[in-house]
């Protein structure tokens, strides 16, 4: 399992976001990316193909890790998870994965 | 207060843009400030420093953050700009192109100063609504379009470069000497920012990009848990966080030894760290006179981390490479094989590790694109990062007040950046007219000398980092994602390509099997397509160029797009 | 030397068409590009098959729309054409002619919708207007603010990117010899036949003998004219297109609007390309244009092309814009192409500008048709070069 480092290193409050319908603990500033694969999440879209698209450079550059993000009320853009800072309470999209 | 805002005319004008806030782009903004030149930074992440120094989000506090030497210096060169107010930053921003400033407005713009003899560049020049207007009448023109009637073909770049001159220069001309350098010579930068797209102008450009790591496809390289070294090793710096619980780490790159130290010290398990060099090359490289006299801190550096690695029972494995990645829905295996001397795999002889995290290093790749989007002069230079831009000894590219810094003329690592930030900032200062010639040359002086013992060294870590020349053709096997985005396997690509024997070029090839057009632009492939058709066609793959980059150099959603100040 | 019956100036979709109904008939064919195959205009246009008259023919007003009205005739071929074209070259060409909408927002729209559907009639395309509840039952996608639309269920589009290198493919099965990457240095007229100046891109030189050249350089048409000491009145223009990322099907249309420069479709693929003629630029050397290298694009060209599509189908705003690419392409002072023998020099043959995408194949095999024949299948002598021959009877000197 990945973890964050906790020894010397102090976080605000944690926050909560949802992943689909799913709540999970995050921390504001850190990246979605991050908060994620700490969940277990590693796919972040299915192409039109069907393929799951997966994170490979963490910095910008693959797009594998654009995902659809909520905010607000109907308010929904896809971001890079690499590049975007989590905020509470917003609802990130990815696919179920069996 | 910051120079040259002028938001009524929906246009920004800036005196100068650094793209990218890594160590360059730092480096050049504190000269740049020392000789009081408002200087504006955009950069795609949230914070300075670049990818060597990803910080933590500003609401974490660490306590030891990269405590190990070889970040002194490049952590000294942020320490000194870091969140200056005078600076204007500009985080979470992506340029999407360096465009000419259009001839036709529908909106007014206040033009820069005129060439003549009473209004030199030494003043600050700035274009902003206190400019008087000089143009009789042409008002509505645009900069370039005001300037081409002086053109002279016998007008020369006054840098004493080697190098040929770009089409911007021939195609604005010159008005004179000294002020021509920014009359001609403004960039408009189409950029997306957090709340939306909007035009920037500059009387000058600083291109620091950085790069990113070349992808090596093999069976299995999408597969979750895949992951570039860097990425990994950009979760742990900035996130503070361990994406995983088993490594392994494969490939070329000594990279590679410095995040297996940082993932052990931050508590996870490496099962393996792979080279594809032999280790009796590497020892060769390593007693290189060079390296052993002037980098004694580096190998010692790495001899402290290979102790380490050595007493945490990581295996550190020489001439193997990554075959391939296997698990059910992620990664659950790495397997390796031997390289022969020649640098075939030997797929006789295989090794597997379990792990949940693959870490894949085979050296860099220049962020090139919006160098190639605006049209400068390129060159090849395989291991150096791939397309590179050229440039004059000032950094400047074949583009007038496009100047360059960091590992788009090379990747050297990010003390050598620091200096090349530095040379390209004394470059501005005197294309803007802020010192001249002598004490231009005076300034760059130490910057240089710096650089040029970098710069050896570099070339002899260039030559030890790489992998064998044929590693990505061997590994990517018809049935190897090539085309992450548009998902097409190497075999398609090789198929079109046996089929329509005209097609030579990246560009070509593209175009008949849509390798490259998707999302990522052709980053993560680009690289490996040209070395397929350098193969099938038997030439260099600098003659199969690299694909064309347009803008937007990313792609932006449109909403972004048509909700900016551009539309 | 060297001795063909036809060398073919432009390696586009209608020099390699022509290079393909020229080999088809046995001819000897000689294909000459001076860059590689179907990288201009050809292949990267955004594939529109549009067969209604273009905003680019009406908006000029009704004396000059009934002129360009003209052309319905060849679109009419084309549109028979293009049906037959992945059978005729066994290959696909992600072909889909499924129905073109020209959008009305406004009354004057509107009003510029019924005098096209009446010019449109005229010349025999049974096009239709539609109100606005049946634009929204067979397009649900298009905004609100569509309040009508000119329909013609046969329009739609094809992938540049395949379609003249299926017709290379073909052409060279056949026997035709292509030669990329060489540009003409003379053209002449020898006797009865063509002495053909080439040079490769090693700096080689070759002469070749023909009994015919087949101008189909485009946007380059009139230099290669030129060489041949003719004026032919085609001027290069620089647009931009931009390509959406994929997308799940939504448009099975081609639509385009009634007084705004957009054409809009989705593609097989499922990206979504928009574009309908904004501007891109040209670089300059000193005072004059530089029409070789690749225009440069606007910015606000391409925002306004965009936000017209997003504010069109409101559905593709949350989609990502991958890339804005230029192309160069040809207009002629009367926006007829350019198709057949120029009278002033014998065995000179021209096929360029115009709707040259949905147009290409019909011009190549109706002018291949003229030079091994004589005559074509059906007349296309309002296209041919003859209407200016007040022009080259003073340059040719045969």
């Amino acid at each position: 399992m990945s973890r964050r480092i906790t020894q010397g290193v102090a976080r605000p409050a944690p926050v909560s976001i949802l992943v689909n319908d799913r709540a999970i603990e995050a921390y504001e500033g850190e990246s979605i990316l991050t908060a994620l694969i700490a969940a277990g999440v590693l796919t972040m879209s299915r192409d039109s193909f069907g393929r799951l698209r997966t994170p490979f450079c963490n910095m910008g550059v693959c797009f594998d890790c654009l995902i659809e993000v909520e905010e607000g009320a109907n308010v929904s853009s896809r971001v890079r998870a690499c590049l975007t800072p989590v905020r509470a309470d917003m609802r990130v999209v990815v696919p179920e994965v069996k | 207060m910051m120079a040259g805002h002028e938001q009524e005319a929906g246009h920004e004008t800036c005196e100068v843009a650094i793209v990218g806030a890594g160590p360059s782009g730092l480096a050049a903004a504190a000269l740049l400030r020392e000789h009081g030149v408002a200087v504006t930074i955009i950069d795609e992440q949230s914070r300075a420093g670049g990818q060597i120094l990803r910080q933590p989000p500003k609401s974490f506090s660490v306590e030891r953050w990269l405590p190990a030497r070889l970040y002194d210096r490049v952590k000294a060169a942020l320490q000194e700009v870091i969140e200056r107010q005078e600076i204007d930053w500009r985080f979470q921003s992506t340029v999407l192109g360096i465009m000419r400033p259009s001839p036709y407005r529908t909106q007014r713009v206040t033009p820069p100063p005129v060439a003549d003899s009473s209004q030199t560049t030494r003043c600050s020049g700035r274009a902003g609504p206190e400019q008087r207007r000089r143009d009789g009448g042409m008002g509505e023109l645009g900069v370039v379009e005001k300037h081409t009637g002086f053109a002279g073909p016998e007008q020369k770049h006054r840098d004493g470069g080697t190098h040929e001159l770009g089409g911007v220069e021939k195609r604005t001309g010159l008005a004179g000497p000294e002020q021509s350098r920014y009359d001609g010579g403004m960039h408009e930068l189409w950029v997306q920012g957090p709340s939306g797209c909007y035009l920037l102008r500059a009387k000058a450009v600083l291109l620091a990009p950085g790069c990113y790591e070349r992808p090596l496809a093999f069976p299995g390289w999408t597969l979750p848990g895949v992951l570039g070294a860097g990425a990994i090793q950009g979760f742990v710096k900035s996130q503070q966080f361990v994406p995983g619980d088993r490594f392994v780490l494969a490939g070329s790159h000594p990279l590679q030894l410095v995040v297996a130290d940082q993932l052990l010290s931050a508590g996870a398990h490496v099962a393996a760290v792979v080279f594809t060099q032999r280790i009796q090359q590497a020892w060769l490289m390593l007693r290189h006179p060079m390296i052993a006299l002037r980098q004694h801190r580096q190998l010692l550096e790495t001899a402290h981390i290979l102790r380490r690695l050595r007493r945490a029972q990581v295996p550190v494995i020489f001439g193997h490479t990554i075959v391939r990645a296997e698990g059910a829905t992620a990664v659950e295996r790495a397997m390796i094989a031997a390289l022969d001397p020649s640098g075939r795999i030997d797929h006789r002889k295989t090794q597997i590790f379990d792990c949940d995290r693959i870490g894949v290093c085979h050296g860099f790749l220049a962020s090139s694109e919006l160098a190639r989007q605006v049209g400068a002069e390129m060159h090849w230079k395989d291991h150096a990062g791939g397309w590179l831009a050229r440039h004059n000894e000032w950094l400047e590219s074949s583009i007038k007040n496009l100047f360059l810094a960091g590992e788009i003329t090379g990747v050297e690592g990010a003390d050598a950046a620091l200096e090349k930030g530095r040379i390209a900032a004394i470059g501005i200062l005197r294309s803007l007219g802020r010192v001249d010639d002598a004490v231009a040359h005076r300034l760059a002086a130490a910057a240089r000398s710096r650089l040029s013992h970098l710069q050896s060294f570099a070339a002899v870590l260039q030559q030890l980092a790489r992998p064998p020349a044929t590693l990505a053709l061997q590994t990517m096997s018809d049935d190897t994602l090539l085309c992450r985005c548009e998902s097409i396997n190497c075999g398609e690509l090789r198929q079109a390509l046996a089929e329509n024997k005209h097609v030579l070029s990246a560009d070509a090839a593209k175009l008949l099997t849509r390798a490259g057009m998707g999302l990522c632009q052709g980053r993560m492939c680009g690289d490996n397509v040209a070395r397929m058709i350098a193969e099938m066609r038997s030439v260099q793959p600098s003659e199969v160029g690299p694909f064309q980059a347009q803008a937007p150099v990313k792609p932006v959603p449109l909403a972004t797009l048509v909700r900016g100040r551009c539309g | 030397m060297m001795r063909v019956n036809v060398v073919v100036l432009g390696g586009g979709l209608v020099g390699c068409a022509a290079a393909y109904y020229l080999a088809r008939r046995g001819a000897g064919v000689l294909l000459v590009e001076q860059g590689d195959l179907n990288r201009e205009a050809s292949g990267r246009n955004a594939g529109s098959l549009h067969f209604q008259l273009e905003y680019r023919l009406i908006r000029y007003g009704d004396e000059l729309a009934s002129q360009f009205a003209q052309i319905i005739p060849l679109s009419l071929i084309a549109l028979e054409d293009w049906r037959g074209l992945e059978a005729e070259l066994q290959t696909g060409l992600e072909v889909g002619m499924h129905g073109g909408l020209i959008v009305a927002e406004s009354d004057y729209d509107v009003s510029l919708l019924e005098s096209r559907q009446a010019l449109q009639e005229k010349w025999g395309l049974a096009s239709r207007l539609l109100s606005a509840s049946e634009v929204r039952r067979i397009a649900p996608y298009l905004a609100d603010s569509v309040i009508a639309a000119g329909y013609f269920p046969h329009e739609g589009h094809a992938n540049p990117r395949l379609v003249a290198p299926a017709f290379a493919r073909r052409a060279e099965q056949l026997g035709a010899i292509i030669q990329a990457q060489s540009r003409v240095t003379a053209l002449m007229r020898d006797g009865a036949e063509w002495l053909v100046g080439l040079v490769d891109r090693e700096g080689r030189t070759r002469e070749v003998l023909a009994g015919a050249v087949l101008n189909a350089a485009g946007a380059w048409a009139g230099e290669i004219g030129a060489l041949a000491h003719l004026h032919l009145p085609i001027f290069a223009v620089p647009l931009s297109m931009n390509v959406i990322e994929r997308a799940a099907p939504l448009i099975p249309h081609l639509v385009q609007h009634a007084s705004q420069r957009l054409t809009l479709k989705q593609v097989a693929a499922g990206n979504v390309l928009v574009g309908g003629g904004w501007p891109s630029r040209f670089s300059r050397e000193g005072s004059t244009m530089n029409t070789q290298r690749r225009a440069e694009p606007v910015v606000e060209n391409a925002v306004a092309n965009l936000s017209l599509a997003a504010r069109l189908v409101p559905a593709i705003r949350g989609l990502h814009l991958l890339r804005s690419w230029t192309g160069i392409t040809g207009i002629t002072t009367d926006q007829m192409p350019l198709l057949g023998a120029v009278p002033e020099a014998p065995g000179f043959f021209v096929a360029a500008g115009g709707a040259a995408f949905t147009h290409g194949p019909t011009y190549a095999r109706l002018v291949s048709e003229l030079i091994l024949d004589g005559r074509s299948s059906v007349s296309i002598y309002l296209y041919s070069p003859a209407r200016f021959s007040h022009i080259n009877n003073f340059m040719a000197s045969v």
